[in-house]
């Protein structure tokens, strides 16, 4: 729930108040910067996308309509970021993320059979889409009907989803035994 | 139940069953290892991953980079729009300048011209009425000519060449 001295910031950001929208920055930034570290496994990378995510939202805030829904909105302009960063590294097109086709994408590069893997590579191992709803769930706490809604599908997809990436997760990060 | 109910379990995990689902999970689970096995790794690999994450900390310099991007940006947009205010102004004080003394510029250019042509018909009047002069003038008419002439040729001559 964002409380009313939060909800009183975002007024005054919208309203074109530079303070108050470095306020926002200071807040909002370990959640943007987190997640798209998740997302793209690059610190470096995620630098660059969190600023651009916040200068997009500085722009384009007086489009929120409801500014409860600041921090989502917010995560949706990175999460679109991301996706297009990854696009582009990719030098092709990311399919539609339909179930099918939501299999691996990252692990073209085989790895050490002997090498432990660590949280982050365990991750980065992972499909974009099972990336995005793990990373909203267990870094950003949203629920699933909440995801639903970010990211724009149903919400048995959500959870099929989540448990498809759970279970990638532990077969990555057992690899080594 | 025959079947083990994994996608549940990841639901289960989340608290997002309904109490009758949860109910019949917590029911499996009592009696399935393998079900119980895998939920304490799932929960195992979720407390990981919050703790990776947790240890990840933002640029303490990320807000000032930002709103010195945004400074930059609004700086540039409004030299820009400057750059157009004072086009406009200088067009305006153009188009005023010229209402205002168009047309003392066109009597003043109109006289002139008036002047000048009759200087030009003065001068023939003057150096006709003085023979010695007259005479100097054709004579000097005619050594432009010749030197135009000659130079005209050698100019071919060496282009030709």
């Amino acid at each position: 729930m964002v409380d009313e001295e939060l909800k009183h910031i975002i007024h005054r950001a919208k309203r074109g108040d530079r303070e108050a929208f470095a306020d926002l920055v200071q807040r909002f930034k370990g959640h943007v910067y987190r997640y798209a570290v998740g997302m793209l496994g690059d610190r470096m990378d995620a630098e660059d996308v969190s600023q651009e995510a916040f200068i997009k939202a500085y722009y384009s805030l007086s489009s929120l309509d409801n500014e409860y829904a600041f921090s989502s909105w917010l995560l949706r302009i990175a999460g679109n970021l991301c996706k297009d960063r990854l696009k582009k590294r990719m030098n092709a097109p990311i399919q539609e993320m339909s179930e099918e086709q939501n299999g691996r994408i990252a692990d073209q590069h085989a790895a050490d059979p002997l090498e432990k893997l660590s949280m982050e590579e365990g991750l980065s191992r992972l499909s974009v889409g099972h990336r995005e709803v793990l990373l909203l769930h267990e870094i950003q706490g949203y629920n699933y009907e909440e995801i639903a809604e970010m990211i724009d599908v149903p919400l048995g997809t959500v959870k099929s989803r989540l448990f498809a990436a759970r279970i990638n997760l532990r077969k990555e990060l057992r690899r080594e035994d | 139940m025959t079947k083990h109910p994994e996608e549940q379990l990841s639901a289960y995990l989340d608290d997002e069953l309904t109490p009758d689902e949860r109910r019949e999970i917590e029911a499996h689970l009592e009696t399935c290892a393998s079900c119980q096995a895998l939920l304490e790794d799932l929960a195992g690999n979720n407390d990981d991953l919050v703790q990776t994450f947790s240890l990840i900390e933002a640029p303490f310099d990320l807000e000032a980079r930002v709103m010195q991007s945004i400074g930059a940006e609004e700086k540039r947009q409004f030299a820009c729009n400057g750059r157009i205010v004072a086009l406009l102004l200088g067009l305006l004080t153009l188009g005023l300048f010229y209402l205002l003394t168009g047309a003392i510029i066109g009597k003043l250019i109109h006289g002139w011209s008036k002047l000048v042509v009759t200087l030009i018909y003065a001068s023939s009047h003057f150096i006709l009425s003085v023979p010695a002069l007259t005479g100097g003038t054709i004579v000097l008419s005619l050594f432009i000519l010749v030197a135009s002439f000659v130079s005209l040729k050698r100019l071919l001559r060496t282009s030709a060449s």
